[in-house]
């Protein structure tokens, strides 16, 4: 439990120095907000009905974009070898790797999220229903990631591959993510909205229970 | 007799001795398929002539579900016993499931503008076959670009397996997204609530398309176990110099 404390402490501060992809992907997200209403139009009414696809669809993208650096530097500087032979195993480092990757790009763009939300003209007293599905959703995109993380490690266009074989995983949550705060916005405080946020949370769920495991055999078949 | 699937060599001359059979079966199944659904089946009440995309439209959409779960059945028996046949006939069975997706989708968006009106739905059925075709696409690019053979291979089976979840969704998202696609009318095991003379071009056509599929897949198969062949005299070549 101490050494994964370490390990921890140790991630948190890789990846919120400089030269992480946190700031890369804060800077993502916020141009994708800013750009897609100003290529949509001024119209506000159309964009504040679609403003919980737009957000939902930004945060999949930027996620997309964020997750080659998971494992690909330990993986190469041969850190990752250190840890294989040292006595943690891998289900933890790949949980530890997963829940680091969420705090650090997920929560930035969470916190940013009310301020960003002002130019798509979203209804201030439904902010907390968002922030909270968002909360909610976004583990499971940092828990499949790291499946497409560690199928490409030993390539060399992993940056352009990780898109294409994990989206078609995200599409569930992208679905239950906007339909949830679409079914709010329209519909109101209602059951269909509690079952969407329960399906999203089950999804999540599911991802941090199942994920680190098959995550751990595909790093191992890395070193066959 | 257990060994025939897993020697390369036996799987090999079985198929060179079957591959001219599942042509044959194919072609005369599908001369005798388009006769009966061109001539032989009646109209629809409410669709006319239309439903006849049926007979193209429903094969294929079985097809590609059953091709995708032969893909993934392979790749783990490839993953777990690591035969060779099983890489084979996984890799081999990708693009003709790839075809047989897009055939679906085509065919039922024709189908679907004179009768819903529009090429396209974001409905349960249409966008999780929509997923099934990314996934076939991801498979197929992500097991071709390893430079590692054999890495590329347990990789690639492991994304397939990973995909295997988008199959239940597909089957059961007619009945729980009730929208736009029909509900199922030939699988329920009570009755199926289709006539009878809709219902035999309908799988004279579905059996047409398996040996053609099987077909395809043997010649496939041929041609992986001969890159593999190359592969290994290229080894050999470099070796010795």
């Amino acid at each position: 439990m101490k050494n994964l404390k370490l390990l921890f402490y140790k991630e948190i501060k890789g990846s919120f120095n400089l030269k992480g992809s946190y700031i890369l992907s804060l800077a993502f997200f916020s141009i994708s907000i800013i750009l897609l209403p100003i290529g949509v139009g001024p119209n506000k009414g159309f964009i504040s009905s679609i403003a919980p696809g737009l957000i939902w669809v930004s945060i999949i993208l930027t996620s997309l974009l964020s997750l080659n650096n998971i494992f690909y530097e330990d993986f190469n500087d041969g850190t990752l070898d250190l840890y294989k032979i040292s006595h943690l195993s891998i289900v933890e480092i790949c949980f530890i790797k997963a829940f680091v990757h969420w705090i650090s790009n997920f929560l930035p763009l969470i916190i940013v999220t009310p301020i960003l939300s002002i130019f798509l003209d979203f209804p201030p007293n439904l902010l907390v229903y968002l922030v909270f599905s968002l909360i909610l959703g976004t583990p499971s995109l940092s828990f499949i990631g790291i499946l497409g993380s560690s199928l490409t490690l030993s390539l060399k266009q992993h940056n352009l591959l990780i898109p294409l074989i994990i989206f078609p995983l995200f599409i569930p949550i992208l679905i239950f993510g906007s339909g949830a705060i679409s079914s709010l916005m329209y519909i109101g405080f209602e059951d269909l909205f509690l079952r969407q946020v329960s399906i999203l949370t089950g999804l999540s769920g599911l991802s941090i229970a199942l994920c680190p495991f098959a995550c751990s055999y595909i790093l191992n078949v890395n070193y066959d | 007799m257990k060994n025939i699937f897993i020697i390369p060599g036996q799987l090999n001359k079985i198929s060179i001795f079957l591959s001219p059979w599942f042509a044959f079966f194919s072609f005369i199944l599908l001369l005798f398929g388009l006769w009966l659904s061109f001539f032989n089946s009646p109209i629809d009440y409410q669709q006319g002539n239309a439903v006849r995309i049926l007979y193209i439209h429903a094969p294929s959409a079985w097809l590609s579900m059953l091709i995708y779960s032969f893909l993934a059945i392979n790749s783990f028996f490839g993953l777990v016993y690591g035969h060779v046949t099983a890489f084979c006939l996984a890799r081999a069975s990708a693009p003709i499931g790839l075809t047989f997706t897009s055939i679906c989708l085509v065919t039922g968006s024709i189908w679907g503008k004179p009768m819903w009106g529009t090429w396209w739905v974001w409905d349960a059925r249409l966008t999780s076959v929509l997923v099934l075709f990314f996934f076939y696409i991801g498979y197929i690019v992500f097991s071709k670009s390893f430079t590692d053979f054999i890495k590329g291979e347990k990789f690639s089976s492991i994304l397939s397996i990973i995909g295997i979840v988008n199959l239940p969704i597909i089957k059961f998202s007619v009945d729980y997204w009730n929208t736009l696609h029909q509900p199922a009318s030939i699988s329920k095991l009570s009755s199926p609530s289709i006539h009878i003379d809709m219902l035999v071009p309908l799988i004279v056509m579905f059996l047409s398309f398996l040996f053609l599929f099987l077909y395809i897949l043997i010649l496939r198969f041929q041609a992986e176990l001969n890159i593999r062949k190359i592969n290994i005299n290229n080894m050999k070549f470099y070796k010795e110099s």
